[in-house]
């Protein structure tokens, strides 16, 4: 029966159906106050950041006419930038005398080591208890750079260094470098498909946000390791994995991924990979109903250590089961019905459901599968919510559940 | 291995969620034995060059030098001869800040060590800081790091806990005055009632900035009001605005106003250190520049800031505030509240006229010290200019460079006598001056003395309210807020026939100048009829209230009270609570 109703006809139609049903797109709330021009520019708040940063990523300056999406592009940019309070963060325009607008851009820099004391507290807790811990400096020059340093321990050790650097116009530069030892393993657990590798991935992305609601960039990533799959003997691999990636939030949010990948090693094929996720959110009066579509695809000849990986809470969900599923091929669907109550509570219910497509020997028996849970998002003077979820996997898997906050929780 | 590790981690975490829990302080610890040699001479206490005296019952301080000597010299010459006064005075502010349940405390206290500190650390002017840093040092306590949290808390949690007192103020200039300026100011907060008591009239001689002279309380380094050498006077009064107009993410707005009366030597220099810092609350700022013979209101938000100017058109050289905002732009972010702003403008806007031309200090402490009505034959008994949450009265003129502050602080302080003290013969001379004169106190008549009763009454128990109010409705029947107040203390003490009674001759026989009086008679009085059971006549003063004309948008409670009344039957429980009756 479960089989029949996660039957993909059945999963297709309703996932589109919600995805495309038609609503009035909400406008973003601005200030009314287009065509008018800018007086004065005033930043506040920036007691480590130095202003000419913060200047560099308005798309504006003084005497230029005030268009009302520069409010929700600044706004995007600044917290892009990932070292300013998240909820003091503002752009408001000011009327002056003689029709100008004074602009005032709140960016309240933070602690060094932390946005907020509570989120700093619960996602750590979560990270010590999974064995790895990851610390941000949140732009300890004041010139736009943070840094990151993280490490894991147990059976897979792991250090990594990063940077988000804030260039101007919207540009960022990105950068990372860890050294790992993984070993991982996927469905079915009686007879792993598994691999094991020892070395490093690098990679430098370049992004921009052009728009409020559209973001693009290019990624070049590189990881050059010691590869050992299903058992066998290790083999040297050097992937040199590049592409695009664009991101829009209009009524229906979006994100593309393109990639190609060619190892220097010369051990494994070259192969093409896409990527894509799709979310719609729908109003129900005070609650919400959340959509998402993931759909990725790339070619059969990318190794098991290259292929997707979908299931648990990961960023592929399949909430109920472990972050184990791998293919060449994934589709899977989130539905999230969120129940507001007063005082900043909601009730979530959820239901994710999906599959992986892989061609391994051993995992060629995949199916659908689908997980439900239940949710509770509670409001926290920092402006978002803890949120606590509770799933089971309905056609497998088990009970899994995570304590998590994120300002789109 | 599993289980001890998750153990652990679940003890640290704990230790880590409950260690900024108040530990107790070790109060009443001899002061440091500091570079500073304190001795009396002539009822003067001598720090070096800095002072601290009384006239009277006015204690008055000079603080001199750098920023951690005059943070030393607070410690010693204002809080340590009366160290166990100050620090039960200290810990009411901590209370303030930390009220609540164990885990509301505890959250309080980890969000205020590990958020709230640090950013105001930030974003607070490093020579601030260091004056805290001077008043820790010179405690001795050796926890110096700890007391300066501490004592920023204390300077910060009227941002922290968005604590909404009322205030009045207005400054009048040129012709309107007999010399050339003056600024009347009323600082209104029940909450601080006893440390009102302990105010010090403090002289600063920075090493930066202008000298200046404040009205203020023991250990705070911010101000709510002062004057500066330049003839700059800064005053304060709250506005509440909407929940995103509002922010701990700032600069504490006592410490801004500092930094403002400190280097602002104009208007416009006020203007600029005001917009150019991160606000926590919504403000109306007066400033008063004796040099320019002007004074604007700033109406300011956490985000948001305008200039309101006096009338020019219709030549009026005077402006006032209360805790509302008056300009179009800025109203659009109040928040709806009921301070009595509106009667309190009326009053100010009447009074301001009645004395114009030739307004003198005498008669601006008059104007402080208005009790609501101007007919000795119908008194009301209102809370008005002054009112029973009033703690502090000063009068600037920066012409002259004089203050005139009512002593000794604390409740019905406005009615006191004021000492006049030149400010401009402190900073010149360095020594402790004598004042250039008084206003007596009030005359205590028996009209006075029964609105002096009313406004004690209306910051005490029920109990103490009706033994209070009792005799003054008997002596003056016509008086429309007494019995307003009685009336509703007799209903939550369950005497609902003598409330009823009360409440009815209040809006039958009475005049009641603020109509927001009017509306809670009528809103008790449907409470108290629901009570009893008489339903048709709670429905007619439910409805009753509810048309009522107010003056202002007023608080949701009363309005709520008569809507949900015209629904459901109410009823007033043995606490005094009013609850909806059981069907």
């Amino acid at each position: 029966m479960k089989r029949i109703l996660l039957s993909p006809f059945l999963f297709v139609v309703v996932t589109v159906i919600s995805l495309f049903s038609i609503s009035i797109p909400t406008n973003a709330t601005g200030v009314a106050a287009g065509g008018a021009r800018i007086g004065e520019i005033i930043i506040l708040g920036n007691s480590r950041t130095s202003e000419e940063v913060i200047q560099k990523q308005l798309p504006f300056s003084v005497g230029d006419y005030w268009r009302d999406e520069y409010l929700d592009l600044t706004l995007t940019r600044l917290k892009a930038m990932n070292c300013f309070d998240p909820i003091s963060l503002r752009v408001i325009t000011e009327p002056l005398p003689g029709g100008i607008l004074r602009v005032v851009v709140r960016a309240s820099d933070t602690h060094i080591l932390y946005l907020d004391p509570l989120e700093f507290f619960i996602l750590n807790t979560q990270n010590l208890l999974s064995n790895y811990y990851i610390q941000t400096f949140y732009n300890p020059f004041g010139t736009g750079l943070n840094l990151t340093v993280g490490g894991g321990w147990g059976a897979n050790p792991r250090i990594s260094l990063g940077f988000n650097q804030a260039l101007a116009n919207g540009w960022f530069l990105k950068g990372n470098v860890q050294w790992s030892e993984l070993s991982r393993q996927f469905y079915p657990f009686n007879d792993p498909p598994k691999f094991c590798i020892t070395g490093f991935n690098t990679s430098v992305s370049l992004l921009r946000y052009a728009h409020a609601d559209c973001e693009y960039g290019l990624i070049l990533n590189y990881g050059p390791v010691q590869v050992a799959l299903d058992g066998a003997e290790h083999q040297s691999q050097a992937y040199i994995n590049f592409g695009p990636d664009f991101m829009w939030c209009r009524w229906l949010e979006g994100q593309l991924s393109l990639r190609y990948a060619l190892d220097l090693a010369g051990n494994f094929p070259a192969y093409p990979a896409v990527s894509a996720v799709f979310l719609r959110r729908q109003p129900l009066g005070k609650n919400e109903l959340l959509t998402t579509l993931y759909a990725g695809q790339m070619a059969k000849a990318a190794p098991l250590n290259r292929r997707f990986v979908t299931g648990g809470f990961g960023a592929v969900p399949l909430r109920g089961f472990s972050a184990a599923f791998t293919g060449h091929t994934y589709l899977n669907a989130s539905f999230e019905y969120r129940h507001t109550f007063a005082g900043n509570r909601w009730l979530l219910a959820f239901v994710d459901c999906g599959r992986a497509w892989s061609d391994h020997e051993k995992a060629t028996g995949y199916d659908w599968e689908a997980g439900a849970g239940v949710g509770l998002a509670l409001g926290t003077p920092l402006g978002y919510p803890v949120r606590f979820d509770l799933a089971h996997g309905l056609t497998g898997g088990g009970l899994t559940w995570r304590i998590w906050m994120d300002m789109d929780f | 291995m599993a289980g001890i590790k998750k153990t652990v981690l679940f003890l640290i975490i704990l230790q880590l969620l409950f260690f900024p829990l108040e530990t107790k302080a070790r109060q009443g610890q001899p002061p440091g034995e500091g570079e500073f040699v304190v001795h009396e001479e002539d009822g003067v206490l001598w720090a070096g060059k800095s002072w601290s005296t009384r006239i009277g019952d006015l204690r008055l301080a000079y603080f001199t030098g750098s920023p951690e000597e005059i943070g030393a010299q607070m410690f010693h010459l204002v809080i340590a001869p009366e160290f166990e006064k100050m620090m039960e005075s200290f810990a009411i502010i901590k209370e303030q800040g930390l009220r609540g349940g164990f885990f509301k405390r505890a959250f309080k206290s980890f969000y205020a060590k590990f958020k709230f500190i640090p950013t105001f650390k930030r974003l607070i002017p490093r020579e601030y800081l260091r004056e805290l840093e001077g008043f820790a040092r010179a405690t001795g306590d050796p926890r110096t790091g700890k007391l300066v949290d501490d004592l920023l808390m204390s300077n910060a949690w009227q941002d922290v806990s968005l604590v909404y007192g009322g205030c009045s103020f207005f400054a009048a200039w040129e012709e309107s005055t007999e010399n050339g300026m003056l600024v009347g100011r009323n600082l209104d907060y029940t909450g601080l009632g006893q440390l009102a008591e302990l105010q010090s009239v403090n002289f600063y001689e920075p090493e930066n900035g202008y000298r200046f002279v404040t009205v203020n309380y023991p250990s705070m380094v911010g101000i709510m009001h002062g004057m500066n050498e330049k003839g700059i006077v800064i005053a304060k009064a709250y506005s509440t605005v909407v929940p995103e107009e509002a922010t701990v993410d700032g600069v504490p707005f006592t410490i801004m106003l500092r930094q403002a009366l400190q280097y602002g030597g104009s208007i416009d220099e006020v203007i600029e250190i005001i917009k150019n810092t991160p606000r926590t609350v919504g403000l109306n700022i007066l400033v008063a520049d004796a040099a320019r013979r002007e004074a604007v209101v700033l109406e300011v938000s956490a985000n948001r800031m305008t200039v309101r100017h006096a009338d020019r058109n219709s030549g009026v050289n005077y402006i006032y505030g209360a805790n509302r905002f008056l300009t179009p732009y800025l109203k659009e972010y109040q928040k709806t509240g009921w301070l009595s702003s509106a009667f309190r403008e009326d009053r100010l806007e009447q009074l301001m006229s009645a004395f114009l031309n030739d307004l003198k200090v005498e008669d601006a402490v008059r104007i402080l010290r208005d009790k609501g009505a101007e007919d000795p034959d119908s008194p009301v008994f209102l809370p008005s200019i002054q009112n029973y949450a009033t703690i502090a009265s000063m009068v600037f003129d920066p012409v002259r460079l004089e203050i005139w502050v009512s002593a000794p602080g604390g409740f019905l302080t406005t009615d006191q006598v004021f000492t006049g003290i030149s400010a401009a013969e402190v900073w010149q001379t360095g020594q402790p001056p004598s004042p250039v004169g008084y206003i007596p106190g009030t005359e205590t008549t028996p009209m006075v003395r029964a609105w002096q009763q009313v406004m004690t009454a209306a910051g005490s128990s029920l109990q103490r309210q009706k033994e209070l109010l009792t005799p003054v409705v008997k002596q003056y029947p016509a008086a429309g807020f007494p019995l307003c107040l009685l009336g509703a203390a007799c209903l939550r003490t369950g005497e609902l026939q003598a409330g009823l009674n009360y409440l009815e001759q209040c809006v039958v026989r009475t005049d009641l100048p603020d109509p927001y009086y009017l509306l809670v008679a009528h809103a008790w009085l449907g409470v108290g009829y629901d009570s009893l059971g008489h339903r048709e006549k709670a429905l007619q003063h439910y409805q009753a209230g509810l048309d009522v004309e107010l003056l202002e948008d007023v608080d949701p409670l009363f309005p709520q009270i008569c809507r949900v009344g015209l629904r459901t039957p109410l009823f007033i429980n043995e606490k005094g609570q009013i609850h909806k009756a059981h069907r």
